[in-house]
């Protein structure tokens, strides 16, 4: 059962995944749609769309999920129980609201501008803060080579962005705006390509892995 | 007594959510702590109403209310209507430990076109415009001088050409895709490949400090906008809304 059970997953992994794939690197609109390949493209489009349905009823399940750990606390008044109230407090009435009226109605918006929208801008806000103090701890704690490069080359391209520090007019300001384009459209531009190339060789292994069954994250 | 216009009424909530998220500043608090728990409950709830009508209620519900039961029993039903209910139902296994290992089936599913859509997406969307994009910097083209241009403007060009090709080469050689491992667990390479490795190093630390300080000047326009909104809110209730 064991085994049989685990061929036909993986078996599910890799025949869908390939079914994909091939979608990416075949031109369907040369290929007869009542053709036997025509039918697999159109399958194509059909687990596509399950893989939606599953990743939104898999977002239900984690929310669930949420909601026990919190109910749990609560109920056993855990260290914290009351931040676990509001959560669910605001999760259920959020949920049940948006169920009912639908998730654009004007009362689900008004909790969404009035909560949702000023604390993500206010987090953001806060990242200004805690980005500063990071760069100031760094060069504090960290005096290598590379840490010096890394605070250098941030401070060059601020001074070299904010007509606020330095007059815009004039050598010296021209000089940093000129070392700063540099800086961003040549050494960086070059670095961030090695670290996108870097990423995509690493997806692209890890999702063969995955595609090939030697990873198995689906189960036994 | 007046009655308060709504927007006002969602402008004061939404400032006293920003000053209890800005009081992180003087360290964690109570105030913040609220916000974000709050935060978090509105974030899922709206997720999850967003879920539901978008995919879930259009994909399992709507066409039973339309079509019936009978729809189940066509071969396009079947396909459209009745496995998408079979692998949601097999995903509600993964709720009951006793029966987890029963939803493996449509989270192989899940993995599978995840995986596809991966390499799919990595190999058309960056490995291969950015390979092209990395060989045109040194196309005839771009690195040749064109006619009449001075040859300090040449140079300079093909100068930033080659360190940008540099860049990129010695980061990828820093990300150690394939190398022998020494005694110690680490990788034995050359002594050419470590110093390219180096380099890729301080090309990453220039790349980040970059992205780091663009990140600071768009947080810190973040933080003048909300102060901004703070004062509107006081001198629109000092003004009177």
């Amino acid at each position: 059962m064991k085994i049989g059970t685990y061929l036909l997953w993986a078996a599910m992994a890799v025949g869908t995944g390939i079914i994909v794939l091939l979608g990416y690197f075949v031109q369907i609109d040369q290929i007869p749609a009542d053709s036997l390949l025509g039918s697999i493209f159109e399958l194509r489009l059909l687990i596509m769309g399950w893989a939606v349905l599953l990743a939104a009823v898999a977002l239900g399940i984690g929310l669930f999920n949420m909601f026990l750990v919190h109910w749990t606390k609560v109920s056993g008044q855990d260290p914290g129980w009351k931040y676990s109230a509001i959560l669910i407090v605001a999760f259920v009435l959020t949920l049940v609201l948006g169920l009912a009226l639908g998730p654009d109605s004007p009362v689900v918006l008004f909790l969404f501008n009035s909560i949702q929208l000023p604390v993500e801008a206010s987090l953001m806000a806060l990242l200004a803060i805690t980005l500063a103090l990071a760069g100031f701890r760094l060069v504090a704690q960290r005096r290598d080579l590379i840490s010096l490069v890394f605070v250098g080359t941030a401070l060059l391209v601020l001074i070299g962005s904010g007509p606020g520090v330095l007059s815009p007019e004039g050598l010296f300001f021209s000089f940093f705006a000129g070392l700063r384009n540099w800086l961003v459209q040549v050494v960086a531009a070059g670095g961030a390509r090695g670290i996108l190339l870097g990423v995509a060789l690493g997806s692209i292994v890890t999702g063969l892995r995955v595609l090939l069954a030697v990873d198995r994250p689906y189960g036994e | 007594m007046p009655e308060l216009p709504l927007d006002f009424i969602e402008m004061i909530i939404a400032a006293f959510i920003t000053v209890m998220i800005l009081s992180y500043v003087i360290g964690d608090n109570v105030l913040f702590r609220i916000a974000t728990y709050l935060f978090i409950g509105i974030a899922s709830g709206f997720a999850g109403a967003i879920a539901w009508e978008n995919i879930v209620k259009p994909t399992l519900v709507q066409p039973l209310i339309d079509g019936g039961l009978s729809k189940l029993f066509t071969p396009e039903g079947a396909l459209t209507f009745l496995i998408p209910w079979m692998l949601a139902l097999f995903m509600l296994f993964k709720l009951s430990p006793r029966l987890s290992r029963f939803g493996g089936f449509p989270v192989a599913l899940l993995v599978g076109v995840g995986a596809a859509v991966v390499v799919g997406g990595s190999i058309t969307g960056t490995l291969v415009p950015q390979s092209m994009a990395a060989a045109g910097t040194l196309s005839p083209a771009t690195a040749l001088p064109t006619a009449g241009e001075p040859l300090s403007i040449w140079l300079e060009r093909l100068i930033s050409a080659l360190l940008m090709i540099l860049a990129t080469i010695s980061v990828l050689i820093y990300f150690r895709f394939s190398a022998q491992r020494d005694l110690t667990g680490g990788a034995r390479r050359s002594k050419i490949a470590e110093v390219f490795a180096y380099l890729g190093q301080i090309f990453i630390a220039v790349t980040f400090g970059v992205m780091y300080a663009g990140a600071l000047m768009a947080t810190i326009a973040v933080l003048a906008q909300r102060f901004q909104f703070l004062h509107d809110v006081v001198t629109r209730i000092v003004g009177g809304a």
